[in-house]
């Protein structure tokens, strides 16, 4: 059966054009804190990234490193309490500086997220039709009844069996990598330029998990949407990824290609990481890297990941160290990458 | 469907059973003694005697009760003694009116009640959820009893605007029908009003914190349609905790354990 590719001329909310070279999504110094108790706590701080159209980040760290922190700040997802500051550029249009309801307009057509947890993502009481028409027809001038066929459409797309019958099913009536295929139909209504995953395949069995990464793999080369991967596991993000992103307590500490990160491996932390993995055949225990992540809202002033680090110096303690450029795609937050 | 009503009604008689049996001991267990207001000034002991073997009130407890019991269930509910006349006719004049005061005050309650949580649910935390809560507080610790007297004094003894007693009929126009209802429905629902609106408001609360929120924001849906995903959610344990009979969950689609 032939798969029908959406066409972007059933939106009504287009992104203006891009020009040649011009990165889909710029980053710039962005940094998102919440008010608590103990003061601000710090979420995301002073991040900056490029992506190229149709390219795959993945975001790496730990749990409370900032990273889904991060995706819900780019699609504007964060309560009214909380303190946003840097850019988001998206096709040209800095979101931080929209209003909420031209955020709002752009938020499931120009960007898109597919959530951790399908148990939870979908809203139990609405069938799947209804809830994917009302995201087609709030992103359109489809009718009812084209906005059925498209719904049809997307559920083929994301490769689930028996459309017509699913597309009458309630959530709790699907298995959880089915529920994972209709969040992620949910996400590719308005053919997205951008696709955010927050661990997608996380909360699913091994074996789905696989068939979700697949999928994701497929639809990216078929759609030519760029996505930013978020994962605590970096065989996933080694398999899906064009260029990694590692955080630590809410800033980038790593970046590059896959290789820079898997075989340079310049910031300990990352090689923390790398060694916490088990590798097939591998017979030794993994090794965890000791200790805990810091408390967002009392950062020491040098480097976040000092108190951790087994080859930390003095001068770590003292200033955060900056980003080093070491290659052109290769990049890291260590005083030592600094000396060369 | 009709499966769900018949086992819905059926849950009621085991409750029906029960509350006539608790309201039943209630009335044996409770000082005073119905032959003394029926026995004439002078009478004998043995009269005693005589109208209370005439009334079988000498029989054990568990044996009236089944007497009793039986009666109803053949649609006799006695006689009435003190006022002379059989407990099915006293019932017959007043019940009409009953209903459509329990039915009109139950829609009142459950519509503002509704109204005003799903107010304060959506703008939790805000002055108007303080006005509810409050409200709330209020309607749920002042007795009815003394609103409808309050009510009296105001709209009746002071403004004349409403009637203090009586009823219309429904020839008389509903305008005129209405009136008489206006003071009595709202005294009677003030405690659905607040109860209904505690129990919306919390469960609106709730299901702002639901993940799939989250996930409607992200499609872009706008925030009234949001509010639409989080009401049809909210509503259905505002409407059974609501109502006995749990009418509610006939219209709502199913809902199970994951499978």
């Amino acid at each position: 059966m032939a798969v029908h590719v959406p066409q972007r001329s059933t939106t009504t909310n287009v992104p203006p054009a891009l020009a040649p070279g011009e990165p889909l999504l710029k980053v710039r110094g962005l940094t998102t804190r919440f008010p608590t108790k103990s003061g601000w706590l710090t979420a995301v701080n002073q991040v900056s990234f490029d992506l190229a159209p149709g390219r795959v980040l993945g975001v790496l760290g730990e749990s409370g490193s900032g990273k889904s922190a991060m995706l819900r700040t780019i699609l504007g997802l964060q309560p009214p309490t909380a303190q946003i500051e840097g850019e988001v550029i998206l096709n040209g249009r800095d979101l931080v500086a929209m209003s909420p309801a031209e955020r709002s307009a752009i938020r499931g057509s120009w960007v898109s997220m597919v959530f951790q947890d399908p148990m939870t993502a979908l809203d139990p009481v609405f069938s799947v039709e209804q809830q994917l028409v009302e995201t087609i027809r709030r992103h359109s001038d489809l009718s009812k009844k084209d906005a059925v066929d498209r719904a049809m459409e997307l559920l083929t797309l994301v490769q689930i069996p028996s459309p017509e019958r699913r597309l009458k099913a309630y959530p709790f009536e699907l298995s959880g990598g089915m529920r994972q295929r209709v969040v992620i139909a949910l996400a590719l209504v308005s053919n997205p330029t951008l696709l955010l995953a927050d661990e997608p395949t996380t909360a699913l069995d091994v074996t789905v998990q696989a068939r979700v990464l697949d999928l994701f793999r497929d639809l990216k080369e078929r759609l030519g949407m760029a996505v930013i991967f978020v994962t605590h596991d970096l065989a996933v993000a080694a398999e899906i990824a064009d260029e990694i992103a590692v955080m630590y307590a809410g800033r980038i500490v790593e970046q590059g290609t896959v290789p820079d990160i898997v075989r340079s491996t310049a910031h300990p932390y990352t090689r923390g990481l790398l060694e916490a993995n088990v590798r097939p055949g591998q017979l030794t225990r993994p090794e965890a890297i000791p200790g805990a992540p810091p408390n967002l809202a009392k950062l020491p002033p040098g480097c976040s990941f000092a108190p951790r680090c087994s080859v930390a110096e003095d001068r770590c303690w003292e200033s955060l160290p900056d980003l080093v450029t070491l290659t052109n795609t290769h990049s890291a937050r260590c005083v030592r990458v600094a000396r060369g | 469907m009709a499966m769900v009503i018949l086992r819905r009604l059926g849950m009621a008689i085991p409750t029906l059973l029960g509350v006539s049996l608790l309201i039943w001991l209630l009335l044996s267990i409770l000082p005073g003694d119905p032959l003394v207001g029926l026995l004439p000034q002078d009478a004998t002991p043995q009269d005693r005697v005589d109208l209370e073997i005439a009334m079988g009130l000498d029989r054990p407890l568990p044996v009236r009760y089944v007497a009793w019991m039986g009666d109803v269930l053949r649609g006799d509910f006695g006689y009435s003694p003190f006022r002379r006349r059989d407990v099915s006719e006293l019932i017959a004049t007043a019940w009409k009116n009953t209903a459509v005061l329990a039915a009109v005050s139950a829609g009142f309650g459950l519509s503002i009640g509704l109204l005003a949580g799903t107010v304060a649910g959506v703008y939790r935390g805000r002055w108007i959820d303080r006005v509810v809560t409050s409200f709330s507080i209020v309607g749920l610790s002042v007795p009815s009893f003394w609103i409808a007297i309050l009510l009296l004094i105001v709209f009746s003894a002071e403004l004349k605007i409403l009637p203090a007693g009586g009823r219309a009929d429904f020839s008389d126009g509903l305008f005129n029908y209405a009136k008489y209802l206006v003071m009595p429905v709202f005294a009677g629902s003030l405690i659905t009003i607040a109860i209904t609106a505690r129990v919306a408001r919390a469960s609106i609360v709730e299901t702002y914190q639901a993940e799939f929120v989250e996930l409607l924001r992200a499609k872009g849906l706008r925030e009234w349609q949001v509010l639409l995903h989080v009401g049809k959610n909210a509503i259905s344990p505002v409407l059974t905790t609501r109502s006995p009979l749990g009418i509610w969950q006939w219209c709502r689609p199913p809902r199970c354990s994951s499978p």
